[in-house]
């Protein structure tokens, strides 16, 4: 016999798919189920139930039935508590919640609860909401969500010697190895070095460790920001294998 | 499916590429064609290839033509001051359907979507300010869905054209006719209110 559980939740929408004539299928990452699927019956003529709530973004406070474990939620209602309405008004904003949506998305395994990167995540989109989209804190935001999921680079020190960030000026980030090479252990068998100065490293690493409201107020020098870009960009192309969706679309925007 | 006949087979995975077909779905409509008259299957099977074959865009409006232009384009009859900005050649025959609309339309076939790679410049957004530029045009319409991305969308049209010198609207979103405000949500309610008009324009 199944057995039918009822829980509820927060939960922001990471995207939909129509089903059928009238119902979503809904990806929401949740506090404290992670990554769900659901189906949201009649959502699409209907908005008793899911008013306006089914938007990628919008964070809500959700009911769902759950049957067998690996199937489909079967979602009741949500009630909203954040549309974050501002980032439908600027596409450079819909941009950079898109971009750390699908991160979330992407490098989250279903059912695994991770509150702080729901934290993280609800913290990125309640400042873009309220602020400027700045490509700082973006960049910022992305090297919180790799480190939330155990994928931080490792910045801190050169991986060969042990030298500190603060003993060098320069080092260089090889993907390949996960994190920084100083100069004098960088080899021409190390592919594709990107080099990167002090500032940039430390301020990435800050982004790690500070609490998480402070990484929206970091500000990077137009030379950080592009190493900065360079860096997370490769690392995130080399876990995976692949860009982002997001990527080819971030290159064309341009920041303001 | 590995027990059905290799035509068979091949027809089910066919259909299964269609969005929402799964392959229970696509076995279930490959066997209601074997079961039809060698007539009827042949009829569906030109009636996809007519559609290959005649249908191009419009090189005006990017609607759907049997032609270079299509029936709208081709009517001396429209003013074309006035292009309403849709997305999909679904939203420009949902809009025809009113009876209301006189203009032109352009189809951007799409939305800025980040999540699907969709941006700017994969929109037909420089072939509207290019008939922007060359034509008679007074206003532009953006009837985008109401989502995010619509919205984003019509954002970014809006800025797109703000140096142009042409008037641009939006359609207006909120209470749908017959509806009740007591049950509507504070997202729908709050657009009902920013897009509100003088009662004296009807």
């Amino acid at each position: 016999m199944q057995v039918k559980t009822h829980h509820e939740t927060e939960a922001i929408v990471l995207r939909t798919y129509d089903y059928g004539d009238y119902d979503r299928v809904v990806r929401l990452f949740t506090r404290h189920f992670g990554k769900i699927a659901g189906m949201a019956k009649g959502a699409r003529n209907s908005r008793r139930r899911f008013p306006g709530t089914l938007e990628p973004w919008c964070l809500s406070r959700v009911s769902f039935i759950q049957t067998t474990p690996e199937k489909l939620v079967f979602l009741e209602r949500c009630e909203p508590i954040d549309y974050f309405s501002e980032l439908r008004r600027d596409p450079v904003k819909t941009m950079y919640a898109a971009r750390i949506g699908e991160m979330v998305d992407t490098f989250s395994p279903e059912r695994k609860k991770n509150e702080e990167l729901f934290d993280t995540f609800s913290c990125f989109l309640s400042m873009l909401n309220e602020k400027g989209a700045e490509e700082a804190s973006l960049i910022g935001f992305e090297m919180r969500v790799l480190a939330c999921v155990g994928y931080a680079p490792a910045l801190d020190r050169c991986l060969s010697c042990q030298k500190g960030v603060e003993e060098g000026k320069s080092f260089f980030f090889v993907a390949e190895v996960g994190g920084i090479k100083c100069d004098q252990c960088i080899s021409p068998r190390d592919s594709s070095p990107i080099r990167v100065n002090r500032g940039t490293i430390k301020a990435l690493l800050f982004t790690i460790t500070c609490p998480i409201d402070k990484i929206g107020r970091m500000r990077l020098t137009f030379r950080s920001l592009k190493e900065g870009r360079l860096l997370v960009d490769t690392f995130i192309r080399h876990l995976l294998g692949r860009n982002l969706r997001t990527a080819r679309v971030l290159e064309q925007m341009e920041p303001r | 499916m590995k027990t059905y006949p290799q035509p068979l087979q091949k027809l089910i995975k066919e259909l299964a590429r269609f969005p929402g077909i799964g392959e229970k779905t696509a076995a279930r409509l490959a066997n209601f064609i074997l079961h039809e008259s060698e007539e009827e299957a042949k009829s569906l099977a030109f009636a996809i290839i007519e559609v290959k074959e005649k249908i191009k865009l419009c090189r005006i409006c990017y609607n759907l033509a049997e032609g270079p232009i299509c029936s709208v384009c081709a009517d001396a009859k429209r003013d074309r001051g006035v292009i309403c900005v849709v997305e999909d050649p679904d939203s420009l025959m949902a809009i025809e359907e009113t009876n209301d609309f006189n203009g032109v339309y352009h189809v951007l076939h799409g939305s800025f979507s980040p999540l699907d790679g969709v941006g700017p410049e994969d929109l037909r957004l420089k072939e509207l300010l290019t008939r922007v530029e060359e034509g008679p045009v007074k206003e532009v319409i953006v009837a985008t869905h109401p989502t995010t991305q619509g919205e984003a969308t019509a954002v970014l049209i809006g800025k797109s054209l703000k140096e142009k010198g042409v008037k641009v609207t939006r359609i207006a979103l909120g209470v749908p006719v017959g509806g009740d405000l007591r049950y509507m949500d504070r997202l729908t309610l709050g657009k009902a209110l920013s897009f509100r008009r003088s009662v004296d324009e009807g």
